[in-house]
């Protein structure tokens, strides 16, 4: 018994399978800026801020952190409605990957925050420094470089993550791919291409990174 | 027959070339004092004599074995040519016991007991006996240090490198490894030294070997050498290092 | 007919949880053994060894755990293998956690400084002597921390084995959704079983990742 690959089929649905990757890639892009701004101010506040702003990160930190991804999407997307909150699926996507990152960029951030040792900081202080100057030419230069590769891959793995958000019928690049499954049978060969095109995506922003960092940090 | 035959050895990291032509031979009983500043190349020329570095060009013989022949078997040849490091290089986890007796059980296959007869034999003459249970992470720099070297003697060799051992002791501990270093030389075995110790090299050693930019620059009877040097840049290196 | 979310409900939820545990505890055998192989050849002295592991990692890590899913339970059927969910999902998680798993040990066993390999191999051990009674047992001692939070994620990423019907604590989230109509409380009890399990996981690898440092 014999099967012959084919290929046609899938490659027919290619404007399907760019929707998709359209989807995914302005997902994943507006994720990263939402889950890195998350992550500074969160951080910010859980290493400087008053317990009360503290305490209430840390728990949001450790919700997210415990519980799959897939179930904080469908607690957005099923869940919230019958509270009165509404969503269609590209939006209830975009806040809960944004919610996750969130929460996974401030662990990083802080990190790379308290890595920065207390003998910086002192110096920095005794030379006259205000707590504003302090982090801004003493800090936040190196506890960036530190945390960079981390926050790097971070990304790339969501990403990845965003092929969840089919599950709610967004129709990211994996939703595609279903459909195209259902209408042509052809399953090896449409999950073969799209994970190739995972793949593809996966190293482009991993040589993004890459390249930025060397801007950065590797130069001087 | 000499044992150990450096020949025009070349070494080089990449554009660097360490050792530009080095030729040494080494007796049985001789004990070898290899001097010289910081990137001279001599520790990289004792790490060339057991295999740990391979070399670009020339040949290293140690007792009949071509050392840079891919065909040799290094773990033979090293389990007759101990070494000792500068930074010690204990097993952290395991105890001194079992830093000791590891080789000589899984490379030599001697039995427990024998093994720990054996463990029990060298840390006496490191004059350690008591701290056959201890782990490194309780012991002094001086007393990893001796305990480095009766792990080395536990194999039995026939030849001992070390590589700058005191170095990263602090002062008052250097006398008391010197002193096992002496002991060890006094029972006869075959020595080669990197050390920043001159007053130890003449009092012990038999041949001072001179490194400069990677050549052996000048070499001879310890105390002669010592005393009175032929070239100005050992004469340099001498009043710097006993300034 | 729709029903109100019970106790029996969430009895139900909690039998569903055995699943989830049991995919994870085949998915860390399978992905330990996995990963056991990729750190190991990582590490090794042949080039094209370290080149093939690389690449293992390289594609698992690109492409999402989803793929692989559809991949093992729909792809192969046209060559007329019928995979269950059960094989599906445990081959899936197996591939997965071997990448990441393969790439935290082969952390660990770099991390141990190269002189203790200078050491080992000038007292005449061979590599794999090296490795046995010298590199692995101490980078043991650094693998448990991270080990236990890959862990976390293992636990975590099972709920996906729900989308090819898998029957775990997702999945059944999913079919009490269904038939309760209360998905807001359902999702939330699922969320706080998942949490149950992670936390202390959680809180423990971060205790052991402390022990290290201060012993340090």
């Amino acid at each position: 018994m014999t099967y012959s690959f084919q290929f046609r089929d899938v490659f027919a649905a290619w404007d399907s399978l760019l929707d998709g990757l359209i989807l995914t890639l302005e997902l994943s892009l507006f994720t990263m800026v939402m889950g890195l701004l998350i992550g500074i101010a969160g951080a910010s506040g859980r290493v400087y801020g008053p317990a009360w702003v503290r305490r209430p990160i840390a728990v949001y930190v450790e919700a997210i952190r415990n519980t799959p991804l897939i179930v904080q999407l469908f607690l957005i997307f099923f869940g919230l409605p019958s509270a009165g909150i509404k969503f269609d699926a590209d939006t209830a996507a975009f806040v809960a990957l944004s919610i996750n990152l969130g929460a996974y960029s401030i662990e990083i951030v802080r990190a790379g925050l308290e890595a920065i040792p207390r003998s910086q900081i002192e110096a920095g202080q005794s030379l006259g420094l205000s707590g504003w100057q302090i982090f801004r030419y003493v800090i936040a230069f190196p506890a960036l470089k530190m945390m960079y590769p981390s926050l790097a891959s971070q990304f790339v793995l969501l990403m990845l993550a965003t092929s969840v958000v089919s599950q709610i019928s967004a129709q990211d690049l994996f939703h595609a791919a279903s459909i195209i499954q259902s209408r042509t049978f052809r399953d090896f060969e449409v999950y073969a291409v799209v994970a190739a095109a995972y793949l593809a995506l996966a190293m482009i922003f991993r040589l993004l990174f890459a390249g930025v960092y060397w801007l950065l940090f590797a130069r001087r | 027959m000499s044992l150990v035959e450096l020949n025009d050895v070349v070494k080089r990291y990449g554009q660097h070339t360490v050792l530009n032509g080095v030729s040494l031979s080494v007796d049985k009983g001789e004990i070898i004092a290899i001097i010289g500043r910081s990137g001279s190349g001599k520790s990289t020329l004792l790490r060339c004599v057991n295999g740990l570095e391979p070399i670009q060009g020339g040949s290293v013989t140690v007792d009949g074995t071509v050392v840079n022949d891919p065909g040799t078997d290094l773990r033979k040849l090293r389990q007759h040519v101990g070494i000792v490091f500068q930074s010690f290089n204990l097993f952290p986890h395991l105890s001194v016991e079992k830093n000791i007796t590891l080789a000589p059980k899984v490379v030599k296959h001697v039995p427990s007991g024998e093994a720990r007869r054996l463990a029990e034999n060298v840390l006496r003459k490191v004059g350690l006996a008591e701290k056959i249970d201890a782990y490194p992470d309780q012991l002094s720099g001086g007393q990893q240090q001796r305990v480095a070297i009766a792990r080395s003697l536990a194999m039995q060799p026939d030849l001992m490198l070390f590589d700058e051992i005191t170095s990263a002791l602090d002062p008052e501990l250097v006398g008391e490894v010197l002193k096992v270093l002496e002991e060890v030389a006094r029972e006869g075995m075959t020595m080669m030294l990197v050390t920043h110790e001159i007053g130890f090299a003449r009092k012990v050693a038999s041949r001072v070997v001179f490194m400069h930019e990677g050549r052996i620059w000048e070499q001879g009877p310890a105390a002669a050498t010592l005393g009175s040097p032929r070239t100005p840049e050992l004469e340099t290196f001498l009043s710097a290092v006993l300034h | 007919m729709i029903r109100e979310f019970t106790f029996i409900d969430f009895l139900y939820l909690l039998a569903a949880t055995r699943w989830t545990l049991a995919l994870t505890a085949v998915a860390f055998a399978g992905g330990g053994l996995v990963g056991l192989t990729v750190a190991l050849l990582r590490v090794s002295a042949l080039a094209p060894m370290r080149w093939l592991a690389g690449l293992y990692v390289l594609v698992v890590q690109g492409t999402p755990l989803l793929v692989w899913l559809f991949v093992f339970f729909f792809g192969l059927s046209i060559f007329g293998i019928a995979v269950s969910p059960w094989i599906a999902a445990a081959a899936s998680f197996s591939i997965y956690a071997g990448a990441f798993l393969g790439e935290i040990w082969r952390g660990c066993l770099q991390a141990i400084p190269r002189t203790q390999w200078e050491a080992g191999g000038s007292l005449g051990l061979s590599f794999v002597q090296q490795l046995r009674y010298i590199i692995v047992p101490q980078a043991l001692r650094l693998a448990i921390p991270p080990t236990v939070g890959f862990l976390v994620q293992l636990i975590k990423n099972t709920s996906l084995a729900a989308v090819i019907g898998f029957i775990e604590l997702t999945r059944e989230g999913q079919l009490t959704t269904a038939s309760t109509f209360r998905p807001f409380t359902v999702y939330l009890t699922v969320a706080a079983i998942y949490f149950a399990l992670c936390f202390p996981l959680t809180q423990w690898s971060r205790r052991l990742e402390r022990r290290l440092h201060v012993a340090r």
